[in-house]
């Protein structure tokens, strides 16, 4: 009983925490880019599902890194998964080469990628939005 | 670690270092420390490689991976794995070239693992699943990597998306039965599988087949089939012997993960052309899931049965003897000797996502022997890691 009730108190203790640090999270592509903002069309990009975007061209997802709180708004609103279900769910491809996740980078890198090309997408903090990208309106 | 196998590892890894002039070397690895014991064990006396002792091996795992892009479709990978339950000996379970066809065809060449389960591609990834180990009753075919080829074609129907594999390939491994090294070889293992998947709904269905399952056995079952065809009963001794079987297995599963409620079930069959010393077997297992947080509880119920038959028996008086075995009676002695079982077991889990990567993992499992009437009570914990 005791154990159960200490299980409560823990995972009230995670809403209360995970609350509290709420960024804006703006999925970006290049300017040139004319994709819809469909989530589950994107969220299937990111979990390696798809590799092409609505109009068939060529897709690839870049993630930020696992600390930034970004990373975490981002998991839970597009792709509707934990930061833990996403390492089990990508454990079951990684270890048999069936399929690896998005290559991890910073936002100010993601931006210089961006720009060389329409296969990218990745997603920044709404601030550090600019010209050189294009803002997919999703959330 | 023989020293074949060294001599394999330090040549894939000087090969993948040589070539990685190509592109990035990715390394991922994983792995699990666990523990258990049986805490009744006046009847089982022992499970999954526990026993009445408190012991760490059975779920111990260290793994590493290496992958290398070679050009811009090929990929080489392999994956070196020690495991507690095979004194951790260094394999390499996994070790293959990736030739990419399309963004949808990979064919792969090498060491690969034969789809016979849901989890057979992750079996040793702790992390990736729900319990402690993969349900043993169900995911009782140890040995399932095999030397060969298979290709992997995705696609999509709509909302669903569809994963094809088939492969083609040979087996050959040896295990310790009654202290006796055993070699099995299994030529032309071929097989099929199939996986649809809608968001949080998966179905999965495979067909493999072996058509050329030789078991040289141990001593003592050498001995007795001899006996048997030395007392006047040659048939039955050649219908005991494994030479030549021809074993199909099929398995169907289904996955659902829906608003933090798990719902898993698989159900197998091995089915034998002719009974031999092996049995046709059945074996299914459900999970009932429950995410809280950072917590998943689960309660697994697996159940196997196996069914001789004993067909090649009905010519034979019921009170038939071995004559060299003392006047041993014939059917009763073949009886006990063939494979059979019914088994099942019933597990309460909990696994706690405690850090990104790593999750701790506490069980409770109930077993029970029907055909035997045997019982017995298996705790046991583990923390699997990947990176």
């Amino acid at each position: 009983m005791n154990k159960t009730l200490l299980c409560c108190c823990m995972v009230l203790a995670c809403i209360m925490f995970t609350g509290s640090c709420a960024a804006k999270t703006a999925i970006i592509v290049h300017p040139g880019n004319s994709i819809g903002s469909d989530r589950g069309a994107i969220s299937k990009i990111f979990l390696g599902k798809s590799k092409i975007f609505s109009d068939g061209s060529k897709a690839v997802s870049i993630n930020i890194c696992d600390d930034d709180p970004l990373k975490s708004e981002f998991e839970k609103k597009v792709l509707n998964k934990t930061n833990a279900q996403l390492k089990a769910y990508w454990s079951k491809f990684v270890f048999t080469g069936k399929g690896s996740p998005p290559k991890v980078t910073s936002a100010a890198e993601l931006k210089l990628t961006l720009a060389t090309g329409p296969t990218f997408i990745g997603y920044i903090n709404t601030i550090d939005l600019d010209n050189s990208v294009k803002n997919l309106p999703t959330f | 670690m023989t020293a074949r196998h060294t001599k394999t590892i330090l040549l894939l890894s000087l090969l993948f270092t040589a070539i990685s002039s190509y592109g990035e070397i990715t390394y991922n690895g994983f792995l699990s420390v666990g523990g258990g014991q049986l805490i009744d064990d006046d009847e089982i006396t022992s499970y999954a490689g526990f026993d009445g002792k408190w012991k760490s091996d059975p779920d111990t795992v260290f793994a590493l991976q290496i992958s290398a892009p070679l050009s811009d479709k090929l990929k080489g990978t392999a994956q070196f794995i020690a495991k507690g339950s095979d004194s951790y000996n260094v394999e390499a379970e996994w070790a293959y070239v990736t030739y990419n066809i399309s963004d949808q065809w990979d064919v792969r060449a090498g060491r690969l693992r034969a789809p016979l389960f849901s989890y057979s591609d992750f079996l040793d990834v702790g992390y990736a699943y729900p319990f402690i180990r993969p349900p043993t009753e169900v995911y009782r075919i140890l040995f399932t990597t095999i030397t060969g080829v298979d290709t992997l074609y995705n696609t999509s129907f709509g909302n669903w998306d569809a994963n094809f594999q088939f492969y083609y390939g040979r087996l050959d491994a040896s295990t310790f039965l009654a202290g006796e090294e055993l070699f099995f070889d299994l030529a032309d293992f071929t097989g099929v599988n199939a996986v649809f998947t809608y968001d949080w709904l998966s179905f999965r269905a495979t067909y493999n087949l072996a058509p050329k399952l030789t078991i040289p056995l141990p001593a003592a079952a050498r001995g007795l089939l001899d006996a048997i065809a030395g007392s006047g009963f040659p048939t039955v001794a050649e219908a005991l012997d494994v030479v030549d079987e021809t074993g199909a297995f099929y398995g169907v599963a289904m996955n659902i993960d829906l608003h933090d409620w798990l719902l898993s079930v698989e159900y197998t069959e091995v089915d034998f052309e002719d009974q031999s010393l092996f049995s046709d077997d059945e074996a299914w297992y459900f999970l009932v899931g429950k995410r809280m947080g950072d917590f998943t509880y689960h309660i697994t119920y697996e159940y196997r049965k196996q069914t001789p038959d004993l067909g090649f028996l009905d010519g034979f008086a019921d009170d038939s003897v071995i004559a060299l075995l003392g006047g041993l009676p014939l059917k009763p002695t073949v009886l006990a000797s063939v494979r059979q079982a019914e088994n099942n077991v019933l597990t309460f889990g909990v696994r706690y996502d405690f850090t990104p990567g790593a999750s701790l993992k506490v069980e409770f499992a109930d077993i029970e022997f029907e055909n035997l009437n045997q019982d017995g009570t298996l705790i046991s914990f583990s923390v699997d890691v990947v990176f």
